[in-house]
């Protein structure tokens, strides 16, 4: 038998596009222009071009004149597009269609939809139909559409989109204007399949879904500055919720609609009053919870959410350690504009939660400056999380072949810098081991030199870098998480730059291996930005 | 420990370790499923297999051997090209015949961890690189007419990754 191996010098179509899925989408562009057989494998592969968007030009008109070619693609934006008409170009395979701030014509606007009989999403943000009208017939339906989101509409549209879309699963609809009785008409005629609602709630509205026998929806969100009665009447009705969106203040309310929701999962919730937070022991299957605000300093003791993974806290202060009670199931953490102790109380916290995978820090404040928790090499990677797992592979090679994902921190703090004395200890230099970039932007006419580099890694996709810099601390990995400035009280530092993958280098682009690098230059504008990467 | 004979396409014999040879799914399947008895010193032959190339698979089999099940919820996960771990890194770092060889066998003893991380190595080779670029590296004809090319370029104006 002749070896297939032995004879060709090439792969199977199904191996290429296995290899083609790990391209990003703008390579998979450049790929279908290698050859004809290259090509054929992208455009049928639907995992390969579903990653594909298509945006429009803003402000450009779509007339008879408009012909553009158009890459097989899944998902069309169109922002600020005046269409006059689409013609035979108009794809038709597309399963999410996105306009926003848009002007069509309902004749144009319906002949798109017709076209388009796979949809699952549609959203239209401030959508201006210039012809108006609720056409009598509508000779087709959009079965597979699930999820619609409409921003300023009419009670037409709504009406028109009510017989289109029979089979709903997401509705959000966000309006100054009443709509009560289509709006109640709408999600009578979707009730069977309707799960995510998102609604300016009136007590029309409420009346009219309390009536519905086949609703059963799994997540409410009730918009801003609602009352507490709302949504305390939703949770009666609807005692399979699984997600409730709200900014109920009352803990009374909260414990009421937690007895009223037995399977609660996640929950957002606004200002949180002082008498506190009884309201987490009447949600024991709670996963997920977001609070946006508290009077008093947040403190969790005596409460404990076993199923708690997510943990969003918004603009409040918080007593860190009882923390460390309320879940060692915490898989992600998310600090905006809150405040506690110290840094050693948020990273007892981290050292305690052994499933941490992600940890978002965003205008983080701290009371006591201290700045010894900056990790030491040697400290860092016991923050890293072990998985019980990995850890044979991890022991016989090294923290690269390490699978578990790693703890992402992401921080935009100003606060940090600010509060972190003035490093005195000797400069101790460490050589960055690995590919990375760091990404600043200084000003005025300062030359610093990198003092302390410290570098970790925690395992396979993620290394943290702290940089000690004077007084000012640069954290960065691979694709550069953010820069702690002291920008409230010096102008030497001024702006937090945080880019994707970094890919562009600059005119002033040094190699992290120098050990120490300058930057003399007085900042002039931000594209100057100096960057450093490896290669 | 007991082991099984698997033979290759140009007659070469080799005696593995059964939970290596297990790595392969389709050689697991021959045993559990089939009921294939290595017991009886027969030899599994692999007609599509050259014995340069189940030479190499095997070590890389054997090195991975107590490999835990990759996780496989994490979607965003399988898209890395950046987590090839060393020893991989180095074990791929042959001729590019080699490279598509093995991953042709592997693709043939269902060694999904295996086409992954070659998957991810022939991934790396392609990024960052022009079309023009990309044929010359796996020696690819240009096969569309003049003049298609900048058609097809056209037609990519408005796209962008998807959020």
């Amino acid at each position: 038998m002749t070896s297939v191996v032995a004879q060709q010098f090439d792969l199977p179509p199904e191996l290429w596009s296995q290899i083609f899925a790990h391209l990003k989408p703008q390579q998979l562009l450049r790929i279908r222009l290698v050859c004809h057989r290259w090509k054929a494998i992208v455009d049928r592969e639907r995992s390969l071009w579903a990653r594909l968007r298509i945006k429009f030009p803003d402000e450009v008109t779509l007339d008879e004149n408009f012909r553009p070619f158009i890459a097989p693609a899944a998902d069309v934006q169109l922002e600020a597009v005046r269409i006059v008409t689409v013609d035979s170009w108009w794809p038709t395979h597309l399963t999410c269609v996105r306009m926003r701030g848009c002007q069509v014509s309902l004749e144009s606007f319906l002949g798109m939809l017709r076209r388009t009989p796979n949809l699952t999403q549609l959203e239209l943000i401030y959508v201006e139909f210039t012809s108006g009208g609720n056409p009598e017939v509508v000779d087709f339906r959009l079965e597979r559409l699930e999820s619609l989101e409409l921003i300023q509409y009419s009670d037409d549209l709504l009406d028109l989109f009510g017989r289109l879309c029979p089979r709903l699963r997401e509705l959000s609809l966000e309006d100054d204007g009443e709509h009560d009785r289509v709006t109640a008409r709408l999600i009578e005629s979707v009730q069977d399949t309707l799960q995510r609602l998102k609604l300016w709630m009136t007590p029309y509205v409420l009346q009219k879904m309390s009536l519905l026998e086949r609703l059963q929806l799994k997540s409410v969100e009730l918009t801003d500055l609602q009352e507490d009665e709302y949504a305390l009447s939703v949770s009666r009705f609807q005692p399979s919720l699984e997600e409730l969106l709200v900014t109920i203040r009352r803990n009374s309310v909260l414990c009421e609609i937690g007895t009223n929701l037995p399977g609660l999962k996640r929950l957002t919730v606004g200002l949180v009053e002082e008498d506190g937070l009884d309201f987490l022991a009447t949600m024991p299957l709670l996963e997920e919870l977001d609070i946006g605000g508290g009077q008093e300093a947040l403190n969790f003791n005596g409460f404990h959410c076993p199923n708690l993974t997510k943990l969003t806290l918004d603009g409040v202060e918080l007593v860190a350690s009882s923390l460390r009670v309320l879940s060692s199931k915490l898989k992600e953490l998310k600090f905006e504009k809150c405040a506690m102790d110290s840094w050693s109380d948020l990273l007892a916290v981290l050292a305690a939660q052994s499933s941490l995978l992600r940890l978002d820090l965003w205008r983080f404040d701290v009371f006591l400056a201290d700045h010894d928790f900056l990790p030491s090499p040697n400290r860092l990677p016991s923050y890293r999380t072990p998985n019980p797992s990995n850890r044979s592979r991890t022991s016989r090679t090294n923290f690269r072949t390490a699978s578990s994902s790693p703890l992402r921190i992401s921080t935009r703090s100003n606060a940090l810098g600010h509060r972190i004395r003035r490093c005195r200890k000797p400069p101790v230099t460490v050589t960055p081991s690995q590919a990375s970039s760091v990404s600043w932007v200084s000003r005025g006419n300062a030359r610093y030199t990198a003092r302390n580099v410290a570098s970790s890694r925690f395992g396979s996709r993620f290394s943290v870098r702290v940089l000690r810099w004077g007084e000012r601390v640069i954290s960065w990995r691979r694709d550069l998480l953010g820069i702690w400035s002291p920008s409230r009280s010096s102008r030497v530092w001024s702006r937090l730059v945080v880019r994707g993958w970094m890919k562009r280098v600059s005119v002033r682009s040094q190699s992290l291996s120098d050990r120490s690098w300058r930057l003399g230059e007085p900042f002039r504008n931000e594209g100057r930005l100096a960057c450093s990467k490896d290669k | 420990m007991s082991t099984i004979k698997l033979e290759t396409s140009d007659g070469v014999k080799f005696t593995v370790k059964t939970q290596v040879a297990k790595c392969s799914g389709t050689i697991r399947t021959m045993l559990e499923d089939i009921g294939i008895n290595p017991q009886d010193g027969e030899a599994i032959p692999l007609s599509n297999v050259h014995s340069t190339i189940l030479q190499k698979i095997l070590v890389w089999a054997e090195h991975h051997v107590d490999d835990p099940e990759p996780p496989r919820d994490d979607a965003d996960a399988a898209k890395r090209t950046d987590d090839i771990c060393s020893w991989d890194e180095d074990f791929l770092k042959v001729d590019q015949r080699t490279l598509f060889d093995v991953m042709l066998a592997a693709n043939y003893l269902d060694m999904k961890q295996l086409i992954a991380v070659c998957c991810k190595t022939v991934a790396n080779m392609i990024k960052g690189k022009t079309a023009d670029q990309i044929r010359k590296t796996f020696n690819i004809e240009n096969d569309f007419p003049p003049g298609d090319e900048d058609k097809i370029r056209l037609r990519n104006q408005f796209c962008e990754e998807r959020r």
